[in-house]
């Protein structure tokens, strides 16, 4: 099954879990981070990537600061509700410079 | 660009005796094979093995790069069998830690009487897959780091002591 990616940035880096043969999930799960008076959910966040091996989620932001403060806002609410679940923030500079170093070093 | 000294080589001298000094209480009769993972770690072996005051062997693999290959793989291998053998894998750098997984967990499978990793330096931040790090250099901040057997594009590995390089490879 071909998965269709939001955005560039995220297919390639789920080639380069593969590469590094590391199973992934792309937008495996909903959380509900918000919820009103009666409980139900208002607000949810899907992380872009789950990795079982490491039980780890990953969310990857290759936006603008603005949109970025956003997700800042939904990880720090996923981690508020959900203390157990670990997640990991990839900026765009993160992105960037881990394919960048990969590109680089001769060897 | 070179666009400042990190770590000069009285610095890095006085770690590598401390990791060196370290191996060599932790392995004390047990003559630990060394393996660096080639290319950028050369120099750090080199000073490494040469610290360490007990009997040691060093060997070398190489992986397959990201931009050039299809999968992850050793394009070489340690020369000796590493069964049963106390192992200290030897890194320049750990970031995401997806290629020190890929590397111990290839290693595991020949049944190493112990494997244990050390680097030179650590970007812990941007750690993806777990890794416990028992023998660390130094520690370095989101830079681009040459010298001291670490390059871009293959340049700068002859410099003596560690730089942030002025910009990342675009």
């Amino acid at each position: 099954m071909v998965t269709r990616f939001a955005h560039r940035s995220e297919a390639e880096f789920a080639r380069l879990l593969d590469f590094y043969e590391v199973e992934w999930i792309y937008e495996p799960c909903a959380f509900p981070i918000v919820r009103d008076a009666l409980g139900n959910a208002v607000e949810w966040f899907t992380p872009d990537f789950y990795l079982p091996q490491y039980d780890l989620f990953l969310e990857m932001t290759v936006q603008s600061p603005r949109l970025q403060s956003r997700k800042n806002r939904k990880i720090r609410l996923l981690r508020e509700t959900f203390p157990d679940v670990a997640i990991k923030l990839f900026t765009r500079r993160d992105v960037e410079r881990v394919f960048s170093n990969r590109r680089a070093r001769a060897s | 660009m070179i666009a400042e000294r990190l770590f000069d080589e009285a610095a890095i001298a006085a770690r590598v005796r401390e990791i060196g000094g370290a191996i060599s209480r932790d392995y004390a009769g047990k003559n630990p094979m060394i393996v660096g993972v080639l290319t950028s770690c050369a120099v750090f072996v080199a000073d490494l093995t040469r610290a360490v005051t007990i009997p040691c062997e060093f060997d070398f693999i190489a992986l397959s790069r990201y931009a050039e290959a299809e999968g992850i793989s050793f394009i070489k291998d340690t020369s000796a069998s590493i069964e049963g053998r106390h192992v200290v894998l030897v890194e320049d750098t750990i970031d995401t830690g997806l290629t020190l997984q890929y590397i111990a967990k290839t290693l595991r499978a020949r049944q190493p009487a112990s494997l244990e990793v050390c680097t030179l330096l650590d970007r812990p931040h941007r750690r993806i897959a777990p890794v416990d790090v028992k023998y660390r250099g130094f520690e370095v901040p989101d830079v681009f780091v040459v010298g001291y057997g670490l390059d871009y594009n293959g340049r700068y590995r002859e410099l003596p002591e560690l730089y942030a390089h002025g910009s990342w490879p675009a």
